[in-house]
């Protein structure tokens, strides 16, 4: 929906903005902390980055994206640690470690537009 | 009695607030219908929400901030910007009346509530396909604040209150916001609102007329909150 180009996704400030260890964003998206961190230094995905996780870290771009709009960038923090009834008393950083990134969409969707929820 | 033969025209203003900083469209309804807590709308229904007022504009998010977020969280909010939307539609059908619930085959209004906007969609195959547009009337008090305002609206399945609701359904299973935001680029931007400090922003912007380009309908509820 909102997120940007794979090719602009930027790890260092994904998971600065996150307010993540390198081993918590690794459980996020599925690979190792060393991974992380060479993606920090590169400032950036290599080429060879397989499709999965290039649309795990776009996921999460538009999870940052959408959130920052919403909240200032402690509110989203805040949010990303903050269990929700939507969310099955998930935080939202549950939610994506288990896999449920549409659902955390969803209650920053509601957060938006704040009409009829 | 086919839903033509009752079908009405409405126009007048409606409201939305989004984040003050947010460059999108005041017509761009991407994320409407998208949340999980919606009280409207079964989830992922496309839904558009809009206040009939300025208050129940307020209310609806402090509902919101109250019952689905915590006092830290509306707390680190951005700003809003509320915007004014001046709404015609050609063929309305207001579900408030006996007749189209007849058609719908649905008893009474009582018979649907938040948490179970299914009831009405079930009656038909057309509602249950459409796109829906509710906004609601209620005015908050002048001099009051959301939060007392918002108590007001605790649910109230009484005869009285059907007529503060008014959510529409608009034929079709689609309506792509790109149509909408193709129409207008924006609302007005309102004065800011002193009772909620999430909702005070500078006004400016333009004033834009839009026409809902499909058929909507009109449906009750039992419900204020």
């Amino acid at each position: 929906m909102i997120a940007e180009p794979a090719g602009r996704l930027r790890p260092a400030e994904l998971r600065r903005d996150f307010d993540l260890s390198r081993e918590r964003m690794a459980r996020l998206i599925d690979v190792s902390a060393k991974t992380i961190e060479r993606w920090e230094e590169r400032d950036g995905l290599p080429d060879r980055t397989s499709g999965r996780i290039r649309l795990e870290f776009a996921r999460l771009q538009e999870i940052r994206t959408l959130g920052l709009m919403v909240y200032t960038p402690e509110g989203f923090r805040l949010f990303l640690q903050t269990p929700l009834e939507e969310l099955g008393g998930r935080t939202s950083l549950q939610a994506i470690e288990q896999g449920a990134v549409e659902l955390v969409i969803a209650a920053l969707a509601a957060d938006y537009e704040g009409l009829g929820f | 009695m086919s839903f033509e033969r009752l079908m009405r025209p409405w126009s007048g203003p409606l409201f939305r607030h989004l984040p003050a900083a947010s460059e999108s469209d005041p017509l761009d309804f991407q994320f409407a219908g998208a949340g999980r807590t919606n009280r409207w709308n079964t989830p992922g229904q496309p839904t558009l929400c809009l206040a009939g007022d300025e208050g129940v504009m307020i209310a609806e998010w402090g509902h919101h901030c109250a019952i689905n977020r915590s006092p830290e969280l509306e707390r680190r909010a951005v700003e809003r910007a509320m915007f004014r939307f001046e709404v015609s539609l050609d063929h309305v059908l207001d579900l408030r009346e006996q007749a189209v619930l007849d058609v719908l085959q649905v008893a009474s209004p009582t018979s649907m509530s938040p948490g179970r906007p299914p009831v009405l969609s079930e009656a038909s195959p057309l509602l249950r396909q459409s796109w829906r547009l509710r906004w609601r009337f209620p005015t908050i008090p002048r001099g009051s604040s959301w939060r007392s305002f918002s108590k007001s609206c605790q649910p109230t399945p009484d005869a009285s209150s059907t007529r503060s609701l008014l959510p529409m359904y608009c034929a079709g299973s689609e309506l792509p916001s790109s149509t909408l935001r193709g129409i207008a680029g924006g609302g007005q931007r309102l004065r800011p609102d002193r009772a909620h400090p999430a909702l005070r922003k500078a006004v400016g912007g333009t004033r834009h007329s839009w026409r809902w380009p499909s058929n909507l309908w009109l449906a009750p509820s039992g419900f204020t909150g």
